[in-house]
């Protein structure tokens, strides 16, 4: 790696007071947790853009926010949302707003968020510092920034069918760390969706950790709304026993660093995961896409669709890899990547790799990147349509396969509103 | 009413190139209100130029000459422009889009038009009723509406997905490239059904076509030989009898 320097080379210079004594309120073992992992991340080596995870975005810029003030956020009431804004009777919301829980309709026994809670201690094992798999620069910066997490955890044979609507709203110059656990208890289910709001100057560090028991189903829908200046940064994972089955969705518009890094591990077999994401960065924006899919159990399958939407000057990353380890059999997987390039100066690299090491393996991996069709382009505007609405119409046509995918509909319409050419007929 | 007033379309001298070759040479063609109009002429002569030229695709450079349409000079309007005035192509070719629905892109286009006479959205209950009708009207089954635009359909339902956009947007000027080519005899029927109950005072059609077939059920009031980018010869259904039996030889010898 040719930039080897340590974080550590920039906090030495930093005014930046993370503030890690924390109230007596907090146990002895989580201010342990929060020391460790400020220990580890001042380890990491600075990112450098010639890391695939790092490619394209703007280091400097996000270094910059990080370390160059005192303290992370300030938390000026006045500037608080309304706490009315829990308002849809037909899911539970929760807000955080700043990284701190903010409002909530009345939470069911499932659902557990850590400063409200008085028996701490149930946090304790998602807090042991190899918790997540990926222990990487960005869930060791999560694991120093953020001041609330949110657990849901179901019992055996509960299923949930009300949706979790989860909002992280942050406010201008703030550095936030939402940080949510799932836990999905064997034969139960869960439908959740997650709504990121940023403001401007504002970084996100997001961590996310979805844990499958046996024959449980997770459907998670996550929409990223992000400003123009705004990092974004997520790590998410998926441990996954037994058949088992996760529903992925994602919509990220990019920001000035946009990345989520995801990590499935089929443990169990026949487990299954889906994961389909839209990225549609305008402007100089960024989207990174990183995935990993680990079959290591029989006869599990994953199915990866991910498609970018790049307007103006924007680039876009996709880097999936697919490993099929070598004792393991009848493993189906699929990744396609598709990319549409509405602007001449828009940049897309892609690069799905398939590792497999057993040939009882059926797979196939495909990118493409193409720009708007010209004459599909002029077949709408023959029929009267003005040439900014027929290419939304092909925009639409083309994303319109992964939204058609959602089952639920709630969600569908929520989307379909933020896109208007999106026709809801099927 | 004035001369000029009854001219739809109006087209002196007009070269056309693509790719640097030099395609439309010279063309003269004048259309009045209610008037039919066929173009025939061999494979490569440059009708499917013309139609495309007159529509507004970016492809095809005039490199000399006008066109007129409603009097409006057609060459700084845009593709939608056009249509928006009332000029309607019946594409050779029609195109594939998936993913979007035949219902959602006709009812965009007729709420485009009416945006530009400055009229409101066209209600859902109108526009289902519409619809409804003319696809009966072309034999088209309910379900081809919720597919996506011409997708995976057969050669002729797309001809008959043609005529029906031509009827929903009711244009003054329709210029239909090949619509009857690949149709069975039902079909083609069903098609100059449609384009006959389309006619009017007001408006006109230019066919282009191969087959005296459909001119039989149409019968233009002129017939136009096509050749080497313009008009070589004008005459009526006669004309195309004539074709029929002799093909297109007999007259690029004489000229
Ligand atoms: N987009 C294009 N690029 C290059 N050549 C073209 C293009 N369109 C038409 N041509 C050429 O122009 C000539 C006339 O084509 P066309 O107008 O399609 O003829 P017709 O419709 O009479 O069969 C042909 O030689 C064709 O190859
Ligand atoms: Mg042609």
């Amino acid at each position: 790696m040719v930039n080897s320097k340590k974080i550590k080379s920039l906090f030495d210079n930093s005014k930046l007071d993370l503030n890690l004594s924390l109230s007596s309120e907090y146990p002895v073992w989580f201010q342990d947790f929060k020391q460790k992992s400020l220990d580890r991340f001042k380890e990491h080596n600075i990112p450098s853009v010639t890391d695939n995870e790092w490619k394209y975005t703007k280091i400097d810029s996000l270094l910059e926010l990080l370390f160059n003030r005192e303290v992370l956020n300030r938390i000026d009431p006045k500037e608080l949302p309304d706490k009315n804004i829990v308002s849809d009777k037909d899911a539970i919301c929760i807000h955080f707003h700043n990284g701190q829980y903010f409002a909530s309709s009345d939470l069911p026994n499932h659902i557990k968020i850590f400063s409200k809670t008085h028996d701490k201690d149930i946090f304790k094992n998602l807090f042991k510092s190899d918790i997540n798999p990926q222990r990487s620069f960005l869930s060791d910066m999560n694991s120093i920034i953020f001041s609330d997490t949110l657990l849901i955890k179901t019992l055996q044979n509960q299923k949930v069918d009300t949706e979790i609507h989860i909002i992280n709203h942050s406010h201008y110059d703030s550095i936030i760390a939402p940080r949510v656990h799932i836990h999905v208890a064997e034969n139960s289910s869960l439908k959740i969706f997650e709504h990121v709001k940023s403001s401007t100057q504002s970084v996100i560090s997001h961590l996310m950790t979805i844990f499958c028991e046996a024959d449980s189903n997770l459907e998670f829908y996550k929409l990223i709304e992000q400003q123009k200046d705004t990092h974004f940064l997520s790590t998410q994972t998926a441990q996954m026993a037994e058949n088992s089955k996760v529903n992925c969705f994602s919509w990220d518009f990019g920001a000035k660093t946009s990345t989520t890094n995801t990590l499935a591990e089929l443990d169990g077999k026949k487990s299954e995961f889906h994961y389909s994401a839209l990225f549609t960065p305008s402007h100089d924006h960024h989207s990174g896409n990183q995935l990993r899919v680990e079959h290591n159990a029989n006869k599990t399958k994953s199915r990866i669709k991910i498609r970018g939407v790049l307007n103006d000057q924007s680039k876009g990353v996709f880097f999936g890899k697919i490993k099929v380890n070598e004792d393991v059999l009848g493993t189906s997987a699929f990744m396609e990547n598709k990319n549409l390039l509405i602007s001449d100066d828009a940049t897309i690299s892609t690069q799905p790799i398939l590792e497999i090491y057993n040939d009882d393996t059926e797979c196939s991996h495909s990118a493409t990147s193409g720009s708007i069709d010209e004459e599909k382009l002029f077949y709408i505007q023959s029929r009267g349509i003005p040439e900014i609405a027929a290419k939304q119409y092909l925009i639409g046509s083309f994303i319109k396969e992964l939204i058609n995918e959602i089952t639920s509909i709630k969600i569908k319409t929520l989307l379909q509103n933020n896109f208007q050419y999106i026709d809801n007929q099927s | 009413m004035s001369i000029e007033d009854k001219i739809i379309l109006k087209i002196r001298d007009l070269s056309v190139s693509t790719d640097g070759n030099q395609i439309l040479n010279g063309l003269n063609l004048t259309v009045k209100k209610g008037e039919t109009h066929a173009i025939m002429g061999p494979n490569g002569s440059g009708k499917s130029t013309l139609a495309k030229t007159v529509a507004g695709h970016p492809d095809y450079l005039i490199t000399s000459g006008k066109i007129k349409f409603l009097n409006k000079d057609l060459s700084s309007m845009s593709v939608n422009e056009r249509s928006n005035l009332g000029l309607f192509l019946g594409f050779q070719y029609p195109i594939e889009i998936p993913g979007l629905s035949n219902t959602a892109f006709l009812k965009a286009a007729i709420n485009a038009q009416r945006k530009f006479y400055d009229l409101e959205d066209i209600s859902a209950h109108d526009f289902l009723l519409q619809l409804k009708s003319t696809a009966d009207q072309l034999g088209l089954d309910q379900s081809f509406l919720s597919r996506g635009v011409n997708e995976g359909f057969s050669g002729g339902e797309k001809k008959r997905n043609e005529i029906m956009q031509m009827l929903m947007l009711n244009p003054k000027l329709s210029i239909l490239d090949e619509t009857d080519s690949g149709l069975d005899i039902d079909s083609m029927k069903v098609v100059a059904r449609g384009v006959n109950s389309s006619r009017s005072e007001d408006s006109s059609t230019i066919i282009i076509t191969h087959y005296e077939r459909l001119l039989n059920y149409l019968v233009p009031d002129y017939v136009h030989v096509f050749f080497d980018g313009k008009i070589i010869k004008t005459g009526n259904l006669e004309l195309a009898n004539e074709l029929e039996k002799k093909g297109y030889e007999w007259l690029i010898q004489k000229k």
